[in-house]
């Protein structure tokens, strides 16, 4: 069951490495993590935080000033950078507005704005702010609404919520409402941004660093939570000579736990075989692999597991979280850009911050960036609740 | 693609006991509001159910029922759509953060992710294809539809498809009114199965048709009472094996038009 490839024809990243691709490129080539240990307002415990500088002082499109929030407020400054924004102008010409979908991915949306009332509401006798709106800023589909309505498009498409796996589904959800032919181009991207909810939820069940964050270390201690936001435009092949392809996803449910990855694996296994599957290639075929690795002790061991399984010991591969933190609802479209900036630039990401390799894991992740050329790459990224996605770009 | 509807189910409240809901979609009973008595989705095993809460409840005792015995559990794929998630768990986990301790639980946190009811339930259904969570706001319930219609026409096999959304603690009712919990499932497929009810062709959005109502008018105000409502007309079509066209709100105040044959 082979998938017919969309071309990337546009694509913006913004995240604590900087604004844009080139930024980002650049903190890729020179190994330099955007992570900085940082406070945030109302956190009481330390930890290195991916944070968005700027963001509190942006100003979105007066017309749409219902969606102010961090979240949408992020999303506009990923819409104004790397011409995005006038590349859909471009496209909505081709096309026309209502034949480009919107497929965005989001963990908590807007919800730092909720608890900014509630903490307003414990101090006035209970009564939120008369100018909180939950609807435009908190929904689930804020973003999704916000980004249609800021880019004037109107073709289908929602927001999809699957915790850290949210945006990279956005790419299966828009390649089957392009193949059904409910659109005929698509814009996926994802945001999330800080809030309490986040910080402190994950604390409780351990899993936040107090230091930088070492994805596959062998003393790894959890993660380091970025923020961050990124589209990428999708149009038939014809659109896109010479442009790198979207071949294939693959997703999957573990079954097995709430907030634990299947310890062999199993998870991981289906959706990276069913993304080899789509793309109809074999294991060989992938030269590299942007890895979930988030740096909790289960998520890597689990991961290491499932791509042994599929790729043996000796695939190359890295994660990419020791640059922009765990953006969360934006990890699926952050490095599915690196992915993609990967092969545009022939640039191999390092994975930072590793001491001790960890050799439990049987994976060696790449050190140090390299620069090679690379035909087929895969990002993988796997959530709460146990879905799995995985997605193939190559030439 | 033909995409057949194989099985339907529907819970709110007075519409728990699964012949009396046939009986008031047909149109022979009407309505009334009644309390839902606890539901406790037998699947669900008593430890994890005990983690659970009323939003997770409610979508999986819709969803359960769709669930055969033949069923290949590995490829099954579900897409759960829901405009507001857990309202609930946004207030207990707000009035926490509001506190000068910040003390989160790891269940309340781990419950929080939207597509909560989808791990709870590919945990106590050992279903593990694909599954999406998502919303579209006030047009959630076409979202949905639609993605859940794509996946069999461009995938295969059988989707469960299941759109709720549970009325919020008071403080955000205020901001977010549902009248009543409601939530609704169907089982589509590529293949017409033993007790099939019908077929779905998604026709395309309109601007101008008109948003269809209930045919049973006493189910009016729970068709109104939250974004999985506007579903009912469908739910009423295809259990009356109707050869209709049904027309569902969606994005930016167009309506969709959705044709049920048999």
């Amino acid at each position: 069951m082979t998938m017919q490839p969309l071309a990337v024809t546009a694509k913006t990243i913004v995240n604590a490495c900087g604004k844009g691709e080139s930024a980002m490129l650049e903190s890729l080539k020179k190994n330099k993590s955007g992570l900085r240990q940082q406070g945030y307002p109302d956190l009481s415990f330390d930890t290195w935080l991916g944070r968005v500088d700027g963001l509190e002082t942006v100003e979105i499109e007066t017309e749409l000033k219902q969606f102010n929030c961090r979240n949408n407020r992020l999303a506009y400054m990923a819409l104004n950078t790397d011409g995005f924004r006038q590349s859909v102008e471009v496209a909505k010409k081709k096309y026309s507005a209502n034949r480009i979908g919107v497929f965005v991915g989001t963990s908590t949306s807007g919800g730092a704005e909720t608890e900014s009332a509630y903490k307003y509401a414990r101090q006035h006798d209970g009564v939120l702010p008369v100018d909180y709106q939950l609807m435009p800023t908190h929904n689930t589909a804020s973003l999704h609404n916000y980004v249609r309505r800021s880019l004037g498009v109107t073709g289908p498409g929602h927001a999809i919520s699957t915790a850290c796996s949210s945006s990279a589904k956005v790419f299966a959800a828009a390649y089957r409402h392009i193949a059904s032919g409910r659109c005929d181009a698509a814009i996926v991207g994802g945001v999330d941004s800080l809030c309490l909810s986040i910080l402190y939820g994950f604390n409780s069940l351990q899993l936040v660093s107090s230091e930088i964050c070492r994805p596959y270390d062998a003393n790894r201690n959890g993660i380091n939570i970025g923020e961050g936001a990124g589209f990428v435009l999708l149009e038939p092949m014809e659109a896109g000579h010479g442009k790198v392809k979207f071949k294939g996803y693959g997703e999957s449910s573990d079954a097995y736990h709430m907030s634990t990855p299947h310890p062999e694996g199993d998870g991981a296994v289906q959706s990276m075989t069913g993304a080899l599957l789509r793309a109809g290639l074999g294991s060989n075929d992938i030269e590299y692999i942007n890895l979930h690795g988030t740096a909790t002790r289960n998520n890597d061991a689990a991961e290491a597991h499932g791509i042994k399984r599929v790729f043996g010991e000796k695939i190359t591969c890295s994660s990419t979280k020791g640059f922009t933190g765990h953006t969360l609802g934006a990890a699926g479209i952050t490095e599915a850009i690196i992915s993609i900036l990967s092969l545009e630039y022939n640039v191999l990401p390092g994975n930072l911050n590793i001491q001790h390799i960890d050799t439990v894991l049987e994976v060696s992740p790449l050190m140090k960036t390299q620069s090679h050329s690379v035909e087929n790459v895969m990002s993988n990224n796997f959530g709460f609740g146990g879905s799995n996605c995985s997605l193939i770009f190559g030439w | 693609m033909t995409v057949f509807i194989n099985d339907i189910s529907v819970i709110a409240p007075g519409l728990v006991d699964r012949s009396l809901t046939r009986s008031i979609l047909r149109g022979d009973e009407h309505w009334a509001y009644e309390d839902m008595p606890p539901l406790k989705p037998e699947m669900l095993p008593v430890n994890e159910r005990r983690r659970t809460t009323m939003v997770i409840k409610l979508a999986l005792e819709c969803i359960q029922s769709l669930l055969k015995d033949h069923d290949d559990l590995k490829t099954v794929a579900t897409v759960f759509a829901s405009s507001d998630g857990d309202l609930g768990i946004v207030d207990k986990m707000c009035s926490a953060l509001a506190e000068e301790n910040k003390i989160i639980s790891p269940t309340l946190f781990h419950n929080s992710v939207h597509n909560a009811p989808a791990g709870y339930w590919s945990i106590a259904a050992s279903m593990k294809g694909p599954s999406t969570s998502l919303s579209a706001g006030d047009e959630t319930f076409m979202a949905g539809l639609q993605e859940a219609v794509s996946q069999v026409e461009i995938e295969g096999g059988t989707v469960f498809f299941v759109a709720y959304d549970y009325p919020a603690p008071e403080l955000l009712d205020s901001c977010r009114h549902f009248e009543y919990p409601l939530a609704i499932a169907i089982r589509l497929s590529d293949l017409a199965e033993h007790k099939v009810l019908g077929t779905i062709k998604l026709d395309g959005p309109d601007t101008v048709a008109k948003v269809s109502r209930c045919r049973n008018v006493s189910l009016e105000n729970l068709r109104k009472a939250s974004p999985v409502g506007c579903g009912l007309p469908l739910v009423e079509a295809i259990v009356r094996r109707a050869r209709m066209q049904v027309v569902i709100p969606y994005l930016q105040n167009e309506a969709f038009r959705v044709s049920i044959s048999h």
